[in-house]
């Protein structure tokens, strides 16, 4: 994926992250069903957040290769030089 | 019960080893062997005090009262993490290049350096604060009290002891003041690292997560449910719990005000700010940290349900449950476990106090204290007192005051028992700071005297919904809940302008945000901002795009080194001081003092600035100049050109790489051209070389005609045969050329009628009869009749077939020449394969041998253009032509024409 599109994604990670558990998508998950005698909404609630992390984790790291995002700014008001690559 | 004893040795052991910790590694750093400090796994695990003594004993008990609601306070954090490239990346980036030293710096510094707006929110930090660390305090001395209590005896009673001597929250919050002047405030350093204190809590960080850990793991696995299953399995057993566990009352508007609450608290509760974005060394911490703490946030939350139900089933009901970590592991009589939860929640207390009284500290010396020394004993302060050392001093009383604070709160508090709600009265404090500071980063038109407004109202909003409440359960003052302020039922502090039946802190959130936001924006769009806001906020916003460093300066002009040194000298310390100017020394070129330009002007209060804060710098700084600030619109035009430079220079870029794909379309475009044309140039040559033959011949025979006389008739008729063939072959030729370039050109006569190529290839093989005769070759006929037919001009179909064949018979070289012929019919083709035994074609000219201007046997008969005008006559049928070759071994056609219906 490209370094433009990896930025959205992570813009867009804590708003995926906070419609995942609003209550209207929490709600789907009726208090009756359980999983090993365990209720399904807080199965579903630390799954969602470990799939999240591990999500981030991922994005983090495509995100570090794009080194330039890190470059400390000039300490000087210079434009920089338009490239001509030949 | 423990012995007291015991727990007193083992806490103070516990503490000696975390001062011993701090020591040594501050030794390190001053060595300059800091790389492990700065690591982002440190730094992660430093994030996580947020995980207090509140959220350590309290999330149980949360989860015992409320169900899931304690999963906000840990999933709004993560949120905020998982998001780190959108606010907090922003956030460390602009302190890093403001030397900022804490959250009130921070918004001070985007509202045009305002002391004023400093001083609120340190004001509103500290009494948010207060509150808190006192809670911290009642937790230890509680938790003691539990701990080394018989059981049964009740509890509440005897938790807070009569002498504070004899008080344990006392002695906690004691060793916390030692520490922290020892640790807390050794340096006034530009950047406000500490690295004893940091390391400190990077180990108390595992030391609670192992402590909750274990009492986790050993409660999961040793206690059962009444029917026999895993403890969890008692939720759905029992309806009351299966109800608490999944959508109790008030679940929706709690969990999303909670989940807001969280998310902004891990930005705007001081202490949190200070770990999180004024102590981190490097930027790249935060992309480790990014995962990492959600994970550590997961790991500590996971076993909070099971402890619980846990307490909830097996201990007598009205027991606390703040204190399930404890009294469970205690009622099944293990109470090494006991002790280790204790010391768990030792450390996440000690280690939250630790840094909110640091934080406080810096704001208060700063923002406070500094501003006022400045009005009040200026002349004293300009003469030269060493600032470093007042500095420091301040700080350590302000260290002490602020737990002293804490500690008489805590001791004259007898509101609500259960943590959680005074941690969410805090959370909500400090969600007042939020809507200034994202807005401070996203929007250049907030002003100051829109901050400052909208802080106020959100925060007296905060105050008279949840504090008055507070105050009223615990007897100070009365009426109020019941009647509204002043006896106006419209202003009570639970039911503000008859919102009834709220949650309480769902109201707070609502209506302090609602006063927060809306003067905030309203003021901040009404009113003018000056310059310095101006250049501030545009500072702030573009902090990614702005390349160049804040260099604001005030005006030089009346500024001598001197003066400047020796202030310098004064806030920085020598050292430092010495550095600063060694170095514009060198920049400037000259030896001994470097020139007092704007640009030293705004190094020396950029670094200041990051001691003191950066009111109290331009302060001092502008006292020492004594100009007018007259630089900053200047500025302000030179950052809006530079923005537009850029921008422009961007355009550029991507117009000059336009012009670079356009120029090698072009490029490839010329050379195809420059192809075609050479290939023009060789059809030329080649055409008017074979004119020319039959030309020549023609014209020589002609003149013989002509000058000889007496030719005998014999020889006149050959010569004048000879003539007619050449002329013959002359318009066939044209007729060639002409074929092409009309079958080209698409209007060629064409007739399309249905047909059967089966037919046609018969009567094309028939018509060469003659020629195979005469070139002795062994023609093989395989191709059967079919009924295939369709539609398509049968005479050019014939052509196609005649100029194959004919070739493969002309230009065998073999003695026993031999072609083949042979047709695969389809349902939707109809192909047919000609093969030969001749010479054959070398794979490089295959591709050629259909292209009008190229020809591969410059004796043979005919200009070549036979098999390009098949091409074109099956291309137009929509077939297809091609050959398989080898050098030497023959060649094979293949033509192959599509099944077309008549339309």
């Amino acid at each position: 994926m490209d370094k433009g599109r990896l930025k959205d994604l992570a813009t867009l990670m804590p708003w995926v992250g906070l419609f995942l558990f609003t209550p209207p998508v929490l709600f789907l998950f009726h208090p009756g069903t359980t999983i090993f005698g365990v209720p399904l909404l807080p199965v579903y609630l630390f799954a969602m957040w470990f799939a999240l992390i591990l999500i981030s984790r991922k994005l983090t790291q495509h995100l570090v290769n794009d080194a330039t995002a890190f470059k400390a700014p000039p300490a000087s008001p210079v434009p920089p030089n338009p490239s001509h690559k030949g | 019960m423990l012995n007291s004893g015991l727990v007193l040795i083992t806490s103070a052991s516990y503490l000696a080893l975390l001062f011993l910790l701090a020591f040594f590694v501050n030794r390190l750093a001053v060595n300059n062997k800091s790389r492990m400090i700065n690591s982002p796994l440190i730094y992660t695990l430093s994030l996580t005090v947020y995980c207090t003594s509140w959220t350590f004993y309290g999330a149980v008990g949360s989860a015992a009262r409320n169900g899931l609601e304690f999963l906000t306070i840990y999933i709004g954090p993560s949120l905020v993490f998982f998001g780190w490239w959108f606010v907090l990346r922003k956030l460390v980036r602009i302190s890093k290049s403001h030397h900022i030293t804490s959250i009130a710096d921070f918004i001070s510094s985007r509202y045009g350096k305002s002391a004023r707006l400093a001083a609120l929110v340190t004001i509103m930090a500290v009494i948010g604060t207060t509150p808190y660390i006192a809670l911290q305090l009642k937790a230890v001395a509680t938790s003691f009290n539990v701990i080394t209590q018989v059981p049964g005896l009740p509890i509440a009673a005897s938790s807070i002891a009569h002498s504070f001597y004899s008080d344990t929250g006392f002695w906690v919050a004691a060793s916390m003041g030692i520490f922290l002047v020892l640790f807390g405030a050794r340096t006034v350093g530009v950047e406000e690292h500490h690295h004893g204190v940091v390391a400190a809590i990077a180990i108390e960080s595992l030391v609670k997560l192992f402590a909750f850990l274990a009492v986790g793991l050993f409660v999961m696995f040793s206690v059962r449910a009444p029917g026999g299953g895993n403890i969890l399995s008692a939720i759905a057993l029992d309806p009351a719990l299966s109800q608490r566990f999944s959508f109790p009352d008030q679940f929706g508007p709690r969990w999303l005000t909670m989940l807001i609450l969280s998310a902004s608290a891990i930005i705007c509760l001081p202490r949190q700010f200070q770990i999180t974005v004024v102590e981190i060394a490097n930027e790249r911490n935060l992309q480790k940290a990014s995962w990492l703490f959600p994970l550590y946030l997961l790991l500590i939350s996971l076993f909070v349900i099971p402890l619980a139900v846990a307490g909830l089933t097996i201990l007598p009901a009205g027991s606390n449950p703040d204190q399930f970590l404890l009294t469970v592991p205690m009622a099944l009589g293990y109470e090494e476990l006991s002790l280790l939860a204790f010391i768990g929640g030792f450390s996440s207390a000690t280690s939250m106090m630790m840094v909110a009284s640091m934080a406080l500290s810096i704001m208060i010396s700063n923002h406070l204290v500094m501003p006022l020394l400045l009005r009040l004993r200026h002349t004293e302060l300009e003469r030269g007192a060493d600032f470093t050392g007042i500095l420091l001093t301040i700080r350590r009383i302000s260290i002490v005051a602020i737990l002293i604070l804490g500690y008489v709160y805590y001791r004259f508090s007898t509101g609500s028992d259960a943590l959680a709600s005074i941690g969410l009265i805090a959370f909500a404090a400090s969600a007042q700071f939020l809507p200034v500071i994202i807005g401070g980063i996203f929007w250049k038109h907030g002003t100051e005297l829109g901050a400052f407004a909208g802080l106020c109202a959100g925060f007296i909003v905060w105050a008279f919904t949840l504090l008055v409440p507070v105050f009223e359960h615990a007897g100070l003052i009365s009426g109020i809940l019941e009647n509204g302020l002043a006896g106006i039922a419209f202003l009570r502090p639970e039911a503000l302008f008859g919102a009834t039946g709220w949650d309480p802190l769902v109201h707070s959130l609502f209506w302090s945000y609602c006063a927060n936001i809306g003067i905030y924006v309203f003021i901040s769009l009404t009113t003018k901002p000056g310059a310095l806001e101006r250049l501030q906020g545009s500072l702030f916003v573009d902090a990614f795009k702005t390349p160049f460093s804040p260099d604001v300066p005030l005006s030089g002009r009346s500024v001598r080194s001197g003066e400047l040194v020796a202030l310098s000298q004064r806030i920085l310390g020598t050292a430092p001081t010495q550095k600063l100017f060694k170095e514009f020394s060198t920049r400037q070129g000259v030896s001994g003092l470097p020139e007092p330009d704007a640009s030293l002007v705004a190094a020396v209060e950029r670094q200041m600035a990051g001691t003191i804060g950066a009111a109290s710098a331009r302060i001092m700084v502008s006292r020492v100049i004594e100009g007018e600030e007259i630089g900053i619109d200047e500025m302000i035009e030179i950052l809006d050109e530079t923005q537009q430079v850029i921008a422009y220079s961007h355009q550029l870029e991507q117009k000059s790489q336009q012009l670079e794909e356009t120029t090698a379309r072009l490029r490839a475009a010329n050379d195809q051209l420059k192809r075609i044309d050479r290939h023009k140039d060789d059809f030329l040559s080649h055409v008017s070389h074979e004119l020319r033959t039959p030309m020549t011949s023609i014209r020589s025979f002609s003149e013989i005609l002509l000058d000889t006389d007496g030719l005998d008739g014999e020889k006149h008729e050959q010569f004048l045969k000879i003539i007619v063939s050449e002329s013959q072959r002359l318009t066939r030729l044209l007729d060639e050329i002409l074929d092409i370039n009309l079958l080209e050109n698409d209007y060629g006569p064409w007739e399309a009628k249905s047909i059967k190529p089966s037919i046609i290839l018969r009567e094309a093989i028939a018509s060469l009869d003659g020629l195979v005769q005469q070139k002795n070759v062994t023609l093989t006929d395989r191709s059967t009749a079919s009924d295939w037919s369709t539609h398509a001009d049968p005479d050019r179909l014939k052509q196609v077939y005649i100029n194959i064949l004919s070739n493969a018979i002309k230009f065998s070289d073999q003695k026993q020449p031999r072609v083949s012929i042979d047709i695969k019919v389809a349902k939707d083709s109809f192909s047919t394969i000609i093969s030969d035994n001749g010479p054959g074609i070398a794979p490089d000219d295959q591709a050629a041998i259909f292209v009008k201007y190229q020809r591969k046997q410059p004796s043979a008969q005919g200009i070549g253009l036979g098999l390009a005008i098949s091409k074109q006559i099956i291309t137009r049928m929509k077939g297809s032509i091609d050959v398989r070759s080898k050098q030497g071994q023959g060649a094979v056609f293949t033509v192959t024409i599509p099944n077309i219906q008549a339309t």
